[in-house]
């Protein structure tokens, strides 16, 4: 993730202010961070001291509202990841620097077309990492296609549902 | 005496000691442990232990909910690492699975619903996560887990979505810890998304010399990545551990010596002794006995020694609390007899 003042260098500090109740997320470099405190507090924007305001999301399910989930940095339940949209999305992508998980997944309840996005997503993988001659991960990727394809055929003669309680 | 299984290997190493996978997996559309009342978290706990109790053989498992055992039951199983200080916390709603050989532990309402780990001796990420993911998958086949198409397996804390994987490994380290390299490794680690930390997890003091070395990150990097990556640093790290040991017997031989001999004296002398103290001092007798100096043919089982002189394991061996002074009372006599 870039820095949010100068959008060159790698964000390494993660700054959350609250002014007047207003909570602001900030990702910034070494370099920037270091004078960031005067300058929130002059160049404060204006359109973003409302913005907190009318962000009150609830979780329709478990009640949790994005505030009280900012207070303490847990979820209430998995629906919660749904409500709280793109400001949790935000917060998932400083964290981990992706969005888009990779790996295992469950063998029912997972569309096929799931399955197959993730399958090209390998392909490219293979394709990027025998450019760059790392053929151990290219191998490690095929393995992970026909692991993904062998569930993809399981699925299909409908030996996934056998076990259902 | 209770001893703790999981840690018997025949093949030992001077460094590594334990390795630690575990997959959080929560149930859909049932709130998450922390926010749930105590009604709700029953019905998690009897949900899971009613789907789970049917897929493994009779006496395969134990099933204890901490609310039914005595506290010095409850640390003695969180200091052999068995299950996490959260879950203690939460021991009004909590309870967990163990398997007889002390390898694989179910536990349902720590920060998910479902924090499942295995735990073998020495390194052994591969087979660990042979293990975990299979179980994973035995369990998924009767559980409806909570998955998103774009994060993964979803979690209480946003830290942990994804694979839901923390991969660790633990470590004996007493060389860099002298030297004071190990502060270049913490920061070294930290930049390539890994992290190292004392031996009960997040935010706990390293004593003993002892360090948990694991991933930080769950999303984007698939488990068979994570593995790899945590296990190809370790190799670096144990090479880096054994040559500073060899620096410092062959440059500060001497030193290292006093430092040996004189925590075997306070050891074999103390008539009360804290188990931070008793930690570090028998951490400095592995060193000397890991470098020939001391206890060839003995002592071999100093890591279970560190586990078995903290506080829950010495209540629960004499079956009964006891209060600071005399913890420290009977484990210094423990000490005195172990090393007569």
């Amino acid at each position: 993730m870039l820095c949010d003042s100068c959008k060159k260098r790698e964000a390494r500090i993660h700054y959350t202010s609250v002014i007047n109740g207003v909570v602001q997320e900030q990702h910034l470099c070494e370099i920037c961070a270091t004078g960031f405190h005067e300058a929130a507090m002059n160049d404060f924007p204006v359109h973003k001291l409302f913005e907190g305001l009318f962000n009150d999301k609830k979780c329709p399910v478990c009640n949790l509202s994005y505030e009280n989930f900012r207070a303490n940095g847990k979820l209430g339940c998995s629906n919660c990841y749904e409500a709280f949209g793109d400001d949790l999305r935000r917060v998932i992508k400083g964290i981990h620097g992706h969005t888009h998980h990779k790996g295992k997944l469950p063998k029912r309840g997972y569309s096929k077309i799931s399955y197959k996005k993730n399958i090209e997503e390998l392909n490219r993988n293979i394709e990027q990492a025998i450019k760059n001659e790392e053929y151990e991960k290219a191998a490690m990727y095929r393995d992970e296609i026909k692991r993904l394809k062998d569930m993809m055929n399981s699925k299909e003669d409908g030996n996934d549902n056998d076990q259902m309680a | 005496m209770i001893m703790t299984r999981w840690l018997d290997n025949p093949n030992k190493d001077d460094v590594v000691v334990s390795t630690r996978l575990r997959v959080a997996r929560n149930l859909k559309d049932k709130v998450f442990p922390i926010y749930s009342t105590d009604q709700q978290a029953d019905e998690v706990k009897e949900l899971i232990k009613g789907a789970v109790a049917n897929l493994f053989q009779e006496g395969e498992y134990s099933y204890h909910q901490l609310k039914e055992l005595e506290p010095r039951e409850n640390m003695r199983y969180m200091e052999d690492h068995l299950i996490s200080p959260v879950l203690v916390d939460h021991w009004k709603k909590s309870s967990f699975f163990l398997r007889d050989d002390e390898k694989v532990t179910i536990m349902i309402n720590e920060e998910d619903h479902i924090r499942l780990q295995t735990l073998l001796p020495g390194l052994d990420l591969i087979q660990g996560w042979k293990l975990c993911s299979e179980i994973d998958d035995t369990l998924e086949s009767v559980l409806d887990f909570a998955w998103h198409e774009e994060y993964g397996y979803l979690t209480s804390c946003p830290t942990n979505t994804g694979t839901g994987l923390r991969a660790s490994v633990m470590l004996h380290m007493p060389g860099v810890t002298i030297t004071g390299h190990i502060s270049n490794i913490i920061d070294a680690l930290r930049k390539i998304g890994l992290t190292i930390r004392g031996i009960y997890g997040e935010g706990t003091e390293a004593v003993g010399h002892l360090y948990q070395v694991s991933n930080q990150l769950t999303l984007g990097e698939s488990e068979d990545e994570i593995i790899e990556k945590l296990n190809r640093v370790v190799l670096q790290l144990i090479r880096r551990e054994k040559n500073t040991r060899e620096y410092l017997a062959d440059k500060k031989r001497l030193e290292i010596e006093d430092k040996v001999y004189r925590s075997l004296g306070i050891l074999r002398s103390a008539r009360l002794i804290s188990s931070k103290e008793a930690m570090e001092m028998i951490s400095n007798i592995k060193l000397g006995r890991d470098l020939g100096m001391i206890g060839n043919q003995q002592w071999e089982d100093l890591i279970k020694l560190m586990i078995d002189i903290k506080p829950g394991n010495i209540q629960n061996r004499l079956g009964r609390s006891m209060n600071r002074v005399e913890r420290d009372e009977t484990r210094a006599e423990i000490i005195r007899d172990y090393f007569k």
